[in-house]
């Protein structure tokens, strides 16, 4: 079931309601069948992975308290990884690594499956709760009711944000009276991300595909442009979807952490990963990087560290070279920045004051996450390396409206004025420009914004079927 | 987060507070977007479909007769050739325009046919119409999506509702087959509720604010666009792609045209709710003394023909012109005046445009 859809509009309303209707000790109840329900409405078979996912992780963490010495819990955490990798790789990758042995000499025969929706990220929230429980971070849930459902919470079962078990389990045993505030504030996040994905991110892509699916027909402007319109598409896509989902869970009472933080006002590539996916981000931080030894070690061991994380991590995103160098790009990005600059001590989360070499910074950030973005978009590495050669051929004659030929001035105009309204709203964000004028009392001007946004969302929305992007990771 | 036991639900004034407000927030969302829909123009869906629109409220004097249909019209009938015959061979002044327009579907042509009866020049004598074929316009590309624009919805009011949703029906039994019809309906619907609260169509009227008001008028301003001098991608994509292949489509047609034209076949089932439809708006015509004619063309869709040749035999000989037979016309269907296997090249517009005016000439002024 697709947020963006009319099923999505009757399902939230009915749960909603429900939701605080019933006695607060069966809700959970029904939350786990909303979340099953949500999710087999796409492919009911899919959910018996999720459903052995849910039963190997309960038992083996179960089983995990139970043993005294570390030795004894490795081994259920060893069946938790290899239940939920073993599932991801099958589902996910095994294609991907049989046709790559085909080089090799080797001929292993394909697959023919559908990747089930969101496994990468209910796989990572369902292997974080075991390896906190094998750490001894918290105790085994006892409830399989509970943790089913933070296994399954629909809001982020399809693509996050990646919950961590210490924040969303106790939650889930809480009952939340309804609270205006609350549920106003999620109503507007909600509303802000179907703005992003339907308004921003589903008006580029037509560009974006016309380019990235046919890159011998493109050059110079036409290809910065469509790269630069697939930065605020993914990120229009995969920031709405989050803004939604963490909307949906607080109307309901639950706080979800927040997935994205402006990305491109990051001044550094530090920063932008603070900033960029921050749920995964920080599960491949705690899980990954850290238990391999951080920072904390020798130099050499600290950058194969840091490229070993971002190759997994782009491993993560798919199937697919493109994804590797995309990952091995920005873990490269990493280690040149560290070795060229001091340490960053300030916070990316606090408001900042603006100047012209933070400027620069912001720039130049965004176009080396740029050149890392085409090979996160093109089909093929050939084609990625392809569109980077094409894109310096820059001729006059493009500088003109009509450069894209199935793409009339007037959209083209509208694009451009979109990606330029997000970054004001997010420039005013991150600077804090006049947030106490407008959203911090009640004025009818604010009505006036709330209007126009759901008449924006409505009458500029982009209808069709286009799935979100994370959809497929 | 506060802590509560068992029923949380109830009407306090926290939630009457929202409720209230959530309504507020609809009525101006939707009386916004009514105000839009009201003051923007009805046809700005699509540039093509309002610039013929606004030409011919610009022109109405000067125009008695109005063509409509899809592409098959707008490239295959042209005014001053189908003008000029009848003033030759019939000594009649006809002043036509040519309303067709690519891509529409049924729905959509039988809105325009509708909007030229209320609105249409006070001149306006006749209203030639393609029959045009509910298989086609069942596809999804009518239902969802088409040409990147609200052209799938603007046109789908109640009555057009009505329409879609008997013919699906009708379409079913006479076809004897099972058609998507929860699909179809839920498109129908969807696209209907959508037209109703401007769903995605404000960019459409960007555009069309900031259009070129002479595209799709054609060279002489009347609406007939020559392939022969189009330059759009679509329309040399399609040539280029006619050339290449070797599947001569256009013998594929000239078969199928036979089988199916070739003579009246009794007894077939046909879509009654269509065919009443066809009908209705005939007489909705004469009540305004307007003379409304079904033209079948030639090169329709491979699947249409058994359809339409159904149809078309069980309409009454006043109300219909074909020139889709390839026995009796076999030039359109030769290489000579095709364009792309769908469409008549210049040529072939005019030696259509001639046997179409002379069938008409002889329908209507030998009559008298």
């Amino acid at each position: 079931m697709l947020f963006h859809s009319l099923s999505f509009a009757a399902f939230f309303v009915v749960i909603v309601l429900l939701y605080y209707v019933l006695p607060a000790k069966f809700r959970w109840v029904l939350l786990l069948l909303g979340s099953y329900f949500f999710y087999m409405c796409w492919r009911p078979e899919y959910a018996v992975l999720i459903l052995l996912s849910t039963v190997v992780d309960y038992l083996a963490a179960l089983q995990m308290e139970k043993e005294q010495h570390k030795t004894g819990r490795k081994k259920w955490l060893f069946l938790s990884l290899f239940v939920n990798l073993g599932l991801l790789f099958t589902f996910k990758y095994y294609n991907f690594f049989s046709s790559s042995l085909t080089g090799f000499g080797l001929q292993l025969p394909l697959m023919e499956f559908l990747l089930p929706v969101g496994i990468s990220f209910y796989t990572f929230q369902t292997l974080s709760y075991t390896i906190e429980v094998y750490q001894g971070n918290i105790k085994a849930e006892r409830h399989l009711g509970y943790f089913a459902l933070y296994v399954s919470f629909f809001p982020q079962l399809v693509a996050g944000p990646i919950e961590r078990p210490q924040r969303l389990l106790p939650q889930l045993k809480q009952t939340f009276a309804f609270d205006y505030e609350r549920v106003v504030k999620g109503l507007k996040m909600m509303a802000w991300g179907f703005f992003l994905k339907l308004v921003i991110a589903d008006r580029l892509a037509p560009v974006v595909d016309g380019v990235y699916n046919s890159p011998t027909d493109f050059i110079g402007l036409q290809v910065i442009l469509a790269t630069i319109f697939f930065a605020f598409q993914i990120f229009g896509d995969f920031a709405g979807y989050s803004l939604i989902a963490i909307g949906t869970a607080k109307v309901l009472g639950y706080e979800l952490m927040e997935n994205f933080r402006r990305p491109y006002l990051a001044t550094s590539l530090r920063d932008f990963w603070n900033r960029w996916h921050i749920s995964l981000s920080s599960w491949f931080r705690d899980y990954v990087y850290i238990p391999l030894g951080g920072n904390r070690t020798v130099k050499w061991k600290w950058s194969y560290n840091i490229l070993l994380t971002f190759l997994l991590s782009g491993l993560w995103h798919g199937a697919n070279w493109t994804f590797l160098i995309w990952g091995a790009l920005h873990g490269i990005y990493l280690l040149i920045e560290r070795m060229i600059s001091k340490p960053d001590r300030s916070k990316s989360n606090q408001p900042t004051s603006f100047s012209l070499v933070k400027c620069f910074q912001i720039i130049l950030t965004f176009f080396l996450v740029c050149v890392a973005w085409v090979f996160f978009r093109a089909n093929t590495v050939a084609e990625a390396f392809m569109l980077l050669k094409a894109s310096f051929q820059i001729r006059p004659e493009q500088f003109d409206l009509t450069l894209f030929r199935s793409t009339s001035a007037t959209e083209l105009l509208l694009c451009l004025f979109l990606i330029c309204f997000l970054m004001i709203s997010q420039l005013r964000q991150e600077f804090e420009w006049g947030r106490n004028w407008l959203f911090e009392r009640e004025s009818p001007l604010r009505w006036v914004v709330y209007i126009l946004l759901v008449v924006a969302i409505i009458g500029f929305g982009v209808y069709g079927k286009r799935e979100f992007i994370y959809f497929q990771f | 987060m506060e802590k509560e036991n068992l029923f949380t639900f109830n009407f306090n004034s926290a939630m009457n507070k929202l409720m209230i407000k959530l309504l507020i927030l609809a009525v101006s969302v939707a009386g916004m977007l009514s105000l839009i829909g009201f003051l923007t123009p009805r046809f700005s869906a699509g540039i093509v479909v309002g610039n013929k629109q606004q030409s011919l409220l610009e022109n109405l004097g000067n125009y008695n007769t109005v063509f409509v249909g899809t592409s098959r019209i707008n490239h295959g009938l042209d005014p001053i050739v189908f003008d000029e015959t009848i003033r030759k061979e019939f000594d009649q002044d006809i002043r036509s325009f040519n309303f067709g327009i690519a891509g529409a579907s049924l729905g959509e042509v039988s809105y325009i046919v509708d909007y030229l009866l209320e609105n249409g020049p006070e001149e306006m004598q006749y209203i030639l119409v393609e029959l045009c074929s509910v298989e086609a316009s069942l596809s999804d590309k009518f239902c969802v999506e088409n040409l990147k624009s609200s052209r799938n919805k603007y046109w789908l009011d109640q009555k057009r509702l009505e329409l879609s949703l008997g013919n699906l029906s009708s379409q079913q039994s006479a076809q004897k087959r099972r058609l998507d019809n929860r699909t179809l309906k839920k498109n129908y619907y969807t696209n209907y509720l959508e037209n109703i609260f401007q769903v995605g169509m404000l960019e459409d009227y960007l555009s069309f604010a900031f259009r070129n008001k002479k595209r799709g008028l054609g060279r002489n301003q009347n609406g007939f666009n020559s392939l022969d001098n189009n330059q759009f991608a679509t329309a040399l994509d399609g040539r280029r792609a006619f050339l290449n292949n070797g599947l001569e489509i256009e013998v594929k047609k000239a078969r199928a045209s036979k089988t199916h034209f070739g003579k009246p076949k009794d007894g077939i089932a046909f879509n009654k709710h269509y065919h009443k439809h066809l009908q209705s708006l005939e007489k909705q015509a004469a009540a305004k003394n307007i003379r409304l004619i079904y033209i079948v063309p030639p090169l329709l869709p491979i699947s249409s023909y058994e359809e339409l040749a159904v149809l078309h035999y069980n309409l009454p000989t006043r109300m219909k012109i074909n020139v889709a037979n390839s026995q009796k016309y076999p030039e359109f269907y030769s290489r000579e005046y095709v364009w792309d296997g769908n469409h008549l090249n210049e040529e072939g517009a005019t030696l259509l445009s001639k046997e179409i005016a002379r069938i008409f000439g002889q329908k209507v002024f030998k009559a008298k």
